[in-house]
């Protein structure tokens, strides 16, 4: 049983179109990510997302369309598995509406095509042309009626003679008749392109498809042309005073304006659509282009393959309308694009699959190149994730990637991400954000932070600083500028404050371990002054603007009423059998107060008037149970319609238990959530509304806010903190004052949870990436490709990047020499004994030659293994080279033994330092997958080999006395899957994903009757994940024993998803499995295509009836997004009430 | 690869693409495989003496590479040769009328030597009294039974040589056979029992099962001119497609059949008179029309009437054509490329043929002179062209079993990409069912399989080489053996070994300087000067 989650979704923009989908004078943007569709608008300059759809598919098509007399577009969505539908926005509810689904049979005897555009649109937006088998078009239509005008229908599916088509367009026609372009190769392995339109149908009322003749119908029929050309770009016509028809003499004929481009990686050939003159201008160096958008008739966008934009010009002699020749000029450097969309009013937008999208101010006038183009906008994309590593999952003391199951407790991910200049590195991890403005001092052990404001101030202007013996002042000005006082008021500044606020009359409070003390600011004198007895010491204070409660000794409480002029009101002694840990007075109640107690473990509301309990509860579970309270919040975390106040009680072990208060104070709902291992200390921070949200600190800080009716607990990205308190100033303004144990920072902090990406841009791609914990550093295994001179230089290298600082350091090490390229394919770290004896952490780097073009595998060498040490300047340095007879293209380490996938063997070598800088490796067994390897993982003695094509086999390296040692296949994978990584998740099963985005569990059963039940392994759990998988990294979690799910892999794919996999606990399986199925038939998704189809497991071999005991978070957690009404309508008939089933999936929730 | 690998990691080309680049480079770069044996599990006559010595003898020095203890004694996995094969798993027809089930996922990894055993065996078709059935008895190969039996019970074996086996496309637990004793019988893989048999009065020289279909027709060639529709499911023969012509002097056996792998009803034949016959089972007449080698255009604008009185009208008006021939000799190969684009067609003419099935154009490839075909009896689906999908549109290959090699050729074009050879010598001595004799027999491919891994169907199935291999050709030959193929993987085959250590570097060195000298104080000859 498996389940899957997403913990950041896939951001990769592979379509993006601009469309009047929304309202018919406002153009939207819309992206295609995965499986989402996400509607932008531009506001103010800027894009903002109004709308956001789930398909139940990978998306692959995405038009739009424009019915007859409609004012508005259709957005036309296919996806990966030939399900096709169209949405038109619905004003009134705000949702895209389904029209029209309907499913290719899916061909099975036709081969897919190549075609760059999949699907086009005419310009009329009514007739589309989908491309998807190769030499067949599929054409459809809407319809002409009134009542049919949002309707496709079918036209038909047309053979084409032009097998190999490069890139098509429908033309402008000044007939309004359609018309397609091809351009296409002769042949398949043809180095030529050739280009050809037709009339998409035959009569007048564009009813009856064309035939497609080559003999026959075509138009325009143009060989030779440039043999690199991809990319055709139709040319609007304009209205000129030169009309085209009046040409007499044909000698004198000259191309016009409307009409079509044939770009060319040399040249570029344009050409008239009615008279088919033709045009062509050479390219001032050769390019290869990717993406094109129009900016006006005579001016397009270029995209090429290295990132860079161009202009492309049309030149027109004076009339305007003549062609004479066609101009590119290069305006700036963007994302590699994967589309360009024009917006309007000088905005470009670049989507992009290998980098950030991005969008773009124009000045096209602006004579200063570097003013041309300015970046407005960035949409993050950590896609494509080549490789990841698993930093720690909340602790740091272990080198595995072991953690632990707090519930705030998030992974941080550190990804390589994007391809070639776009490549960077992103850390990547969910949480509260937390940005430091600033350093405010260091300052070593921080007890406590208080903020006031000086009198008939709105903001707070004075932190004060609490430390053992003493407590420190700093004053803001209004500019942010921080000076240290000597005096406030005449606060006493020789002792420890535990607290201090202002009072609503404008006094200040103040209470240190020997006295509380009220100040009047104006005058500067001590008010009112309470002491303890002889020699006592207060030990804990609390206040709301009402109420004043010490605890003394935690043997005494004091009451004091501040209103009038902090009267002691009632002091107790609590007496010898118990003390107290921990007092609260509830800011939003007025006379109630809260009191932990240490040696029964119980908390009580108590009256403040009378110190007297009103009402009391054990937060000891069992009887030999020692659970301490030792920190204590009652507020208003939700909003007060949704619930009342809430009590958390911080546990001395790190459990935070809440209760519900009642209106009549009683507790009830107990509910508990760890946050660490040792007590949270709660730090509340008033939101707007009578809301807060508690900053809780322990070794994992965390967050408390409301969301959606529920209480959120959620990381804060502030490892270190010790406390915390909110400082509203002018110069930050809803800033945060943080502690931690060196340092007061000055800090902003996001409301709720997001998942947070820090990149540092690298220029160059990072493909493997390995972390080092006892250096603290990322060994990076990166490539990096540049044009030189026209010509593409290929360069790898090794690097390290520091973790704490972000950022490289050391020196690289270049791979490869000028005589041939060598390719990173493998960075892994391990610790190694070095020459003494003594374990060393290396890294060790597989590469692969490319073959020299010139003179083909000249040398036997194809491949090296390098083993690298980090020297003190933090310099990478070269231990061993060990030249390979094949390419190196996975590594695992196996009890010290290094274990290679080369080309098509898998070899355990065992390694030896001789001297500090020398080494050998020498083979000791080898095995041979059936075809290639890919990954390799190693558990104990077992490797599991991901083969190219045939799935996984499972390897056993066998020691005996007296033999060399063997690598045995013990159990194998009989199918054909091609497989991109593996891992193993626990005991005898292993999780594999293949290029075709399933996901298998796979178990063997070395406990089998017969033989062939030990090596066969078997299929668990297996489902669709509908993005390729580049690799899987184990983590290892402990949970507590209730836990439903146990995280156990992460998995980064082509899209930038990234994705927790768990397995299921056995108590829970039965429930979820039928929770999963009876959500998936109420959940609807753009297009309703079937939760079962599109996750069903589909490859060449076999194609699946649903996901087979899989799990999908992102169903699952769907459940609280629906109302209440259907929320029971699913948990109807399956157990648990919705109550509890929206806790589990809260559960749920929380584990990412 | 690697690179392409690093390509399909970024997302630039789709996974599809990728399989497609990788199946299409070891399509062609298929190589025997002998260190995959098959043993049907007879053994040499007792008395092996010296007139047998050639066989095993022969075979011993083909299997080379075999490293399996058994390779010192000879293996056949048919002593009296083996007449065809099919694969799913694999079975094989001998021609003394045994057919044997081999398991290809015995030997999990495609790389250590290996000898086949057979999961079952049928035995021919004896005395009711001595063997009732036909389950997995490894018996001598019919060495001591009576030949002449009266008719068998039904559910034996075959009693005469096997002339083509096929799986039934759906599921791999049923398969059916043919024979030159008049019969099909329908075999359950699992049990090797026989589950239905069919007594068509003739000879069956072939017989196909449309891949798609939902009908349960087969399709049988036999000696008979008329293409024989057997139902499965009424277990009758329901239909005998004949066309005008056939009748009389000119008739001849039907040699080949194959139905399209796009449309359920429409079926190909190939005769003896040289005429590729394609018909539509639900037609009365079913005749649709004959292939022509002389005609390259086709017939103009299928499905569409072309305006009456045009020089088109007159042609389609008429109507299919009676009379043509597409082979000028016996035809007895035929196969469709998956697509069901084309219809490739083999003659005793030794030409091939490839014709569009949409048009019924012949395209005009042309393989050239190496083609051999000479030999009466189907070439069964011995002849077929690589699935869809693992190569590019009108890049497909068409391995064609060319008597003592396979042909590996380019479908459109007609080049030779590889040829396949290895097949040991070329006569092969084999014993005679009766008491040991002994023949020489021109050792020749009698079938050629192609390894996928079931599904199949799919237009972005790129499976080859069934579960556990990167692919995998199987063929049968008259010598006995049965001899695998296997691409040849990308990479060099000593990458694991460490040659860069001193050591062995020198004791290569020290070896060859041994072997020069040696062969330098042999064949050297002293010249001096004086």
């Amino acid at each position: 049983m498996a389940y899957i989650a997403p913990i950041h979704r896939p951001t990769s923009v592979r379509h993006a179109l601009r469309s009047n989908l929304l309202s018919e004078d406002q153009e939207s943007l819309v992206l295609a990510k995965a499986n989402r569709i996400e509607i932008w608008r531009v506001s103010d300059g800027a894009l903002a997302m109004v709308h956001s759809k789930v398909v139940n598919g990978t998306i692959a098509v995405l038009q739009r369309l424009r019915p007859k007399d409609h004012n508005t577009d259709l957005l036309f969505v296919g996806t990966e598995r030939f399900e096709y539908f169209t949405l038109a926005w619905n004003n009134e509810t705000s949702q895209l509406d389904m029209i029209d689904p309907f499913r290719d049979p899916g061909e099975h005897h036709m081969r897919d095509a190549e075609s760059q555009d999949r699907c086009i649109v005419d310009p009329t937006g009514r007739y589309l042309a989908m491309h998807l088998w190769e030499g067949v078009l599929t054409i459809l239509r809407l319809g002409n009626r009134k009542n049919t005008a949002l309707k496709l229908e079918w036209m038909d599916q047309v053979r084409l003679s032009e097998l190999f088509i490069k890139a098509s367009t429908f033309l402008y026609t000044e007939t309004g008749q359609p018309k397609i372009a091809f351009l296409y190769k002769s042949r398949s392995d043809a180095d030529d392109s050739k280009l050809v339109s037709y009339l998409l149908t035959s009569d007048d009322r564009h009813t009856v498809t064309s035939r497609f003749d080559p003999a026959k119908d075509r138009e325009i029929d143009v060989e030779g042309l440039d043999p690199g050309a991809a990319m055709l770009i139709p040319v609007r016509s304009v209205e000129g005073e030169v009309k085209r028809h009046n040409v007499r003499n044909p000698d004198q004929a000259k191309a016009h304006i409307g009409g079509l481009i044939v770009v060319g990686e040399t040249k570029l050939l344009y050409i008239d659509g009615v008279t088919l003159f033709t045009v062509e201008s050479a390219l001032k160096e050769a390019c290869i282009f990717v993406a094109w958008a129009e900016y006006d008739v005579r001016h397009y966008f270029v995209a090429d393959d290295y990132g860079n934009l161009h202009l492309l010009t049309i030149l027109t002699e004076d009339s305007g309308v003549v062609v004479t020749g066609m101009d590119v000029s290069r305006i700036g450097t963007t994302s590699r694009a994967s589309n360009l969309i024009y917006l309007g009013d000088d905005l470009l937008f670049v989507a992009s699959h290998y980098g950030d999208s991005q969008l773009f101010r124009l000045d096209l006038l602006n004579e200063d190149f570097s003013q041309t183009m300015q970046l407005v906008q960035v949409l993050p994309n950590i896609g494509p994730i080549l490789d990841f590593a698993v930093m720690d999952m909340g602790n740091r003391e272990n080198d595995s990637a072991l953690g632990n199951e707090y519930s705030s407790g998030q992974a941080r991910i550190v990804t390589g991400s994007g391809v070639h200049k776009d490549g960077t590195l992103r850390s990547v991890r969910s949480g509260v954000g937390l940005e430091d403005i600033g350093i405010l001092a260091d300052l070593e052990s921080t007890r406590a932070l208080f903020s006031l404001q000086s009198k008939g101030y709105g903001k707070s202007d004075t932190l004060v600083a609490s430390f053992l013996t003493e407590t420190r002042i700093f004053k803001f000005d209004s500019a942010g500028e921080v000076e240290e006082v000597e005096s406030f008021y005449g606060m006493s500044l020789g002792y420890q404050t535990l607290l201090a606020a202002n009072l609503p009359n404008g006094n200040v409070l103040q209470v240190t371990t020997a006295a509380a003390t009220v100040i009047d600011t104006v005058l500067g004198v001590w008010l009112t002054t309470w002491v303890p007895g002889e020699g006592k010491t207060i030990t804990a204070a609390s206040t709301n603007n009402q109420w004043l409660l010490l605890s003394v000794e935690g043997i005494g409480l004091v009451s004091f009423d501040l209103q009038h002029d902090m009267k002691l009101v009632k002091e107790k002694h609590v007496g010898k059998t118990d003390e107290i840990a921990c007092i609260h007075v509830a800011p939003q109640f007025s006379d109630v107060g809260v009191v932990g107690f240490w040696s029964s473990g119980t908390v009580s509301i108590i009256d403040l008037r009378t110190l007297e309990p009103i009402h009391g509860e054990s937060l000891r579970r069992t009887s030999d149970d020692a659970s301490i309270p030792r920190d204590l919040a009652l507020v208003q975390v939700l909003p007060s319609n949704v619930s009342g106040p809430t009590l958390f009680v911080a546990l001395e072990d790190g459990n935070v238990v809440t209760f519900r208060i009642g209106e009549d104070l009683t507790l009830s709902g107990t509910k508990r959530v760890i946050l660490g291992t040792r007590q949270a200390r709660f730090h509340l921070l008033p939101q707007k509304d009578g809301i807060y949200s508690i900053f809780a600190t322990t070794e994992h800080p965390s967050l408390i806010y409301g969301s959606e009716g529920r209480i959120v607990y959620s990381a804060v990205t502030a490892e270190d903190a010790t406390c915390v308190c909110p400082f509203d100033s002018e110069a930050f303004p809803d800033g945060i004052v943080l502690a931690t144990d060196s340092q007061v920072r000055i800090c902003q902090i996001d409301t709720a949870r997001q998942t947070h990406v820090r990149s540092l841009e690298m220029g160059e791609m990072v493909r493997r990436i390995a972390y080092s914990p006892s250096e603290k550093v990322f060994g990076l295994g990166c490539i990096k490709r540049e044009l030189v001179n026209g010509e593409e230089i290929i360069q790898s290298s090794f690097r390290l990047v520091d973790e704490v600082i972000f950022d490289r350091v050391g020196k690289e090490f270049a791979l490869g020499q000028p005589s041939y390229t060598e390719l990173v394919e493998a960075v892994i770290r391990a610790e190694l004994p070095d020459s003494y004896g003594n374990l060393a952490e290396r890294f060790i780097v597989g590469t692969s030659y490319l073959p020299d073009p010139d003179f083909g595998a000249a040398s036997n060498i194809r491949g090296r293994i390098l083993v690298f040490g980090v020297d003190s300047n933090r310099d990478p340095y070269l231990v061993l080279s060990h030249d390979l007879k094949g390419a190196c293209r996975c590594l695992a380490i196996m009890d010290g033994k290094i274990v290679a996938g080369l080309t098509k063997t898998v070899v355990v070598s065992l390694y030896e330092e001789t001297s500090t800088t020398t080494g050998r490796l020498t083979r000791i067994a080898s095995y041979r997958p059936s075809t290639y390897p890919v990954d390799v993982t190693v558990q104990g003695n077992m490797i599991a080999v991901a083969d190219l094509m045939k799935s996984v086999s499972l390897v056993e390296y066998v020691e005996r006395d007296g033999e060399s040692p063997q690598l045995i296949e013990c159990a194998r994978h009989y199918h054909s899957a091609w497989a991109t990584s593996v891992s193993h998740v626990d005991d005898e099963s292993w999780l594999e994903a293949d290029a075709q985005g399933n996901l298998m569990v796979l178990v063997r059963n070395p406990k089998g009757v017969t033989a062939e039940d030990r090596r066969r392994l078997q299929i668990t759990s297996e489902m669709n994940l509908g993005e390729m998988v580049n690799r899987i990294r184990k983590i290892s979690v402990e949970t507590s024993p209730n836990a439903m799910i146990v995280p156990k892999a992460f998995l980064g794919t082509v899209e930038g998803g990234i994705y927790m996999f768990g397995t299921i606990a056995p108590h829970a399986q039965d429930l979820l499995l039928r929770f999963q199925s009876k959500l998936a038939q109420v959940i609807k998704t753009a297009g309703d295509i079937e939760f079962r189809t599109y996750r069903s497991f589909r490859n060449a071999e076999r194609e699946g009836d649903g996901p087979f005991r899989f799990l999908d978070g992102e169903l699952l957690e769907r459940f609280l997004d629906v109302d209440e009404n259907v929320q029971a309508q699913i948990c109807q008939g399956l157990g648990p009430s919705v109550e509890d089933m929206r806790n589990m999936v809260e559960e749920l929730r929380r584990m990412h | 690869m690697n690179q392409l690998l690093f390509e399909q990691s970024t997302g630039n080309i789709s996974p599809n693409v990728f399989a497609r680049l990788e199946t299409t480079k070891l399509l062609s770069s298929f190589r025997p495989a002998p260190r995959f044996r098959f043993d049907g599990g007879e053994r040499p006559v007792a008395v092996a003496g010296s007139s047998s010595a050639a066989a095993p003898g022969s075979s011993q020095s083909e299997a080379g590479g075999g490293t399996d203890s058994s390779s010192s004694t000879s293996i056949w996995a048919h002593q009296a040769g083996v007449n065809v094969l099919a694969l799913e798993r694999l079975i094989s027809g001998g021609i003394d009328a045994t057919i044997k089930i081999w398991d290809l996922e015995q030997c999990s990894n495609p790389t250590p030597p290996h000898t086949y055993r057979p999961v079952a065996t049928i035995s021919r078709a004896e005395q009711p009294a001595s063997s009732p059935n036909t389950t997995a008895n490894r018996r001598l190969g019919g060495g001591s039974t009576s030949y002449t039996t009266p008719k068998p019970p039904p559910g034996a074996g075959h009693r005469f040589g096997i002339t083509h086996l096929s799986f039934y496309p759906f599921d791999s637990d049923a398969f059916l056979s043919c024979s030159y004793d008049q019969t099909l019988k329908l075999w359950s893989t699992a049990t090797a029992r026989v589950s239905g048999s069919f007594d068509l009065g003739a000879k069956v020289y072939t017989h196909a099962v449309s891949p798609i279909a939902s009908h349960l027709l087969v399709a049988c060639g036999t000696q008979h001119p008329a293409v024989r529709l057997v139902d499965l499911r009424s277990a009758a023969a329901v239909q005998s497609l004949i066309s005008p012509g056939q009748i009389g002097g000119s008739a001849g056996a039907t040699l080949a059949v194959a139905w399209s792998p796009v449309h359920e009803h429409v079926l190909a034949s190939g005769a003896v008179d040289g005429a590729v016959r394609i018909w539509d089972v639900r037609r009365s007449n079913g005749l649709v029309g004959l292939l022509d080698m002389e005609d390259s255009l086709g017939i103009l604008h299928p499905g569409r009437a072309p305006p009456a009185g045009t020089a088109e009208s007159l042609l389609q008006s008429r109507g299919v054509r009676q009379s043509a021939r597409a082979h000028n000799g016996p035809v007895n190969g035929l196969t469709w490329t998956d697509d069901g684009a084309y219809i490739v067609s083999a003659g005793h003419d030794r030409k091939i043929r490839v014709w569009d099935a949409a048009t019924g154009a012949n395209t005009l490839a042309n393989f050239g002179p190496t083609i051999r075909n000479s030999h009466i009896g189907s070439l069964g689906s011995s002849m077929f062209v690589s699935p869809l999908g693992l190569t590019r549109a009108k890049k497909e290959l068409l391995f064609f079993p060319n008597e003592t090699e396979i042909l590996v050729m380019d479908l459109h074009e007609g080049d030779i990409v590889s040829r396949l050879r290895g097949m040991g010598p070329g006569m092969a001595a084999l014993r005679t069912g009766r008491a040991g004799g002994e023949r020489a027999v021109k050792n020749r491919l009698t079938s050629v399989v192609w390894k996928g891994a079931g599904g199949g169907g799919s237009s972005s199935g790129h499976v080859m080489g069934g579960r556990n291999a990167a692919g995998g050709i199987y063929s049968g030959h008259l010598d006995g053996q049965i001899r695998a193929w296997m691409p040849r993987l990308e990479g060099l085959d000593e990458e694991d070994e460490d040659n860069s250590t001193q050591e062995a570097a020198e004791v290569r060195t020290k070896k060859r300087k041994a072997l020069d000298d040696a062969f330098k104080s042999l064949m050297g000859r002293q010249v001096t000067f004086n």
